[in-house]
């Protein structure tokens, strides 16, 4: 998360109320907890501006999804793909691979060739 | 009330590195012990517009290992990707398989220790879930001891991207040893099929357990918990048996065991509880956009099928049948394909099996593990041990003698014949030769001779040794025995 999510400005505030922040029609699908938990998920912290702005967003992004329900699907096969390809396949040849300088060019904290990451777990 | 009124239940995951040369999307080399971070490239990294290609030899290996392990292999399957966060993972996503794997449906046989030396083998069938392809992640080493401690930790993404398979069991192991059991036929029919090294020092074999507890003729499961961090065979045994009865002591005492995670600390012999999850694992596993799903035609999996070897367990069983080995002996020549092949090499050309696995399981497997070399690396090859039988039975040489030829074999490379020739060993049943070097052995050891002519037969021994020192072990021992006896009485 960056700097301007976590201390928000006062453009960034300007910027929030220029959004509608209606609340989420009674039908809605998505709840404020649900964007919240997936916010978790995905690391993101989120303001409660955002919270409501994303919740709103996320609904109506599902409801254009929905009209795809229109449609008459029965004569098609369910598919998780779009395009009709399978099986491409590369051979088990080896390739060189990138110098180890280039590899660790976006690490705030390389060393001795290692990306060096902050703890990983907290003492209990 | 006591551990035997509890049924265990355990099922295992145990995952293994393939055997490719490159890596599962990308051409990264597999090989183990690299610098750090020098088998990397924007593929393992997730780096922004780069797109994984699938290495066809690592479907091979999942498809033969699916087979191996009597899978049904779907003819439509496809990759999903698994989000979460570790530093391990630099993409914060690992590409899996969910709902369609590759394989399904199998099944491993394994052999029981017989209820004692009388009773048959009994051998019991552990249900295989699933076989799946999925990519390897990276490597951490810790700034101190143990994760917990460790202010920092240091990431290695050799390994990330390296082709894996993961076999899930059924519930079906119903004791810590049949958990080992299950997980060594696992790793020699992998072995045996070509698909793995299954090194598990290396890290290229590992097993996860999960373990419940019910008491005895209930049908529901208990809470399980999962086991991590087993890092050998003997471990899985360990680490199950103690975790079987921490959770039988937590049920006596009325509490209930948590559903978490355990790790097993091989050093003080225990498993202690990970951080539990605040929140289920939500992985949100969804398909994998930037690959197409794989098709497999029947006529490609016969092909695969049909250039498996035969697998151990029959091959053991054969073993007993043709050769006539006891089932201990069939079950350890087995245990690697090379070891198999070489007793049965030399078991063609010797009309005594049981003489070739004596040499192999003894002198052969010593050896090996001394100097740390596998049977394909050995110098040794069947065709020595072979002639060396020859020598044997001539008479040419004793089985003392034949200990000291079978090792110089081992390191030179050259035939026993050629050692025994070099080395003067040839052993001596000239009668006339040994009578001169008995006859000066009981000149120059007046008190033991006199001891033995007043019935101490232990001194027999004191010049049966003297005579083998003064031959280098080379003289005949019956006829050694048959001289002394005779010229020790004889000034009587």
């Amino acid at each position: 998360m960056g700097d301007q999510e976590r201390n928000p400005g006062a453009a960034a505030a300007a910027k929030e109320a220029a959004v509608p922040a209606e609340a989420p029609a009674a039908a809605s699908r998505i709840s404020a907890a649900e964007v919240e938990h997936v916010a978790r998920l995905a690391r993101l912290e989120l303001s409660p501006e955002e919270k409501v702005r994303f919740t709103t967003q996320l609904n109506a992004i599902l409801e254009a999804v929905d009209k795809l329900k229109a449609l008459d699907t029965a004569q098609v096969e369910p598919t998780a793909y779009a395009v009709p390809m399978q099986n491409v396949f590369r051979p088990d040849q080896v390739r060189p691979s990138w110098p180890r300088e280039k590899i660790l060019q976006n690490a705030p904290e390389p060393q001795d060739g290692y990306f060096r990451v902050p703890r990983i777990m907290e003492e209990e | 009330m006591p551990l035997e009124d509890y049924e265990i239940v355990i099922g295992l995951e145990v995952h293994a590195e393939l055997l490719t040369e490159s890596k599962l999307f990308c051409g990264c080399s597999t090989k183990f012990g690299a610098e750090p971070n020098t088998h990397v490239c924007p593929v393992c990294l997730g780096l922004p517009g780069v797109l994984p290609v699938l290495n066809e030899k690592a479907v091979e290996y999942a498809v033969r290992a699916g087979l191996a392990l009597n899978c049904e292999i779907a003819s439509f399957s496809k990759f999903d990707r698994k989000n979460y966060f570790y530093p391990d993972l630099p993409k914060a996503y690992q590409i899996s398989q969910y709902d369609l794997p590759l394989c399904r449906n199998g099944w491993v046989e394994i052999a029981l220790p017989p209820a004692d030396e009388n009773s048959p083998a009994r051998t019991k069938r552990i249900g295989i879930i699933r076989v799946h392809l999925e990519e390897e992640a990276g490597k951490s080493v810790h700034s101190s001891e143990t994760i917990v401690g460790s202010e920092y930790s240091l990431e290695d993404y050799n390994r990330v991207g390296i082709p894996l398979i993961e076999i899930v069991s059924k519930p079906d192991i119903r004791s810590p040893q049949e958990a080992r059991l299950y997980a060594e036929s696992l790793r020699t029919i992998l072995l045996y099929a070509g698909v793995s090294d299954c090194k598990m020092e290396e890290g290229s074999l590992r097993v996860d357990a999960n373990i419940s507890l019910r008491p005895r003729g209930a049908t529901e499961f208990g809470t399980r918990t999962e086991i991590k961090n087993i890092n050998s065979f003997r471990s899985i045994e360990r680490a199950l048996a103690y975790e079987a009865a921490r959770q039988a002591q937590v049920l006596d005492e009325g509490g209930q065991v948590v559903q978490e995670t355990r790790a097993w600390d091989e050093l003080h012999g225990v498993t202690v509880a990970m951080r539990s999850k605040e929140e289920a694992q939500d992985y949100r596993y969804f398909p994998e956009p930037d690959l197409v799903p794989v098709v497999t035609s029947r006529e490609w999996v016969e092909k695969i099928r049909a250039s498996l070897p035969e697998l151990p367990l029959a091959r053991q069983e054969r073993f007993q049948r043709q050769y006539g080995l006891p089932a201990y002996d069939a079950a350890l020549l087995t245990e690697t394909r090379d070891m198999a092949d070489f007793f049965e090499e030399a078991a063609r050309q010797w009309h005594d099996p049981k003489a070739v696995a004596n040499w192999l399981m003894g002198d052969f497997t010593r050896l090996l593990k001394e100097h740390g070399l596998e049977v394909s690396q050995s110098r040794l090859r069947p065709g020595h041990l072979v002639g060396m039988l020859k020598l044997m039975e001539k008479g040419v040489i004793s089985g003392k003698i034949a200990k000291t030829v079978f090792e110089e074999m081992f390191l030179s490379g050259q035939d026993a014949e050629q050692i025994v020739k070099d080395k003067g060993l040839v052993q001596i049943a000239d009668t006339g030769e040994l009578e001169g070097i008995i006859q000066r052995i009981i000149a120059a050891n007046p008190q033991p001779a006199e001891d033995f002519r007043k019935g101490k037969e232990k001194a027999l021994g004191f010049f049966v040794g003297q005579v083998m020192r003064e031959t280098k072990g080379r003289a005949n021992p019956a006829l050694v025995n048959e001289l002394l006896r005779k010229l020790l009485t004889a000034g009587q």
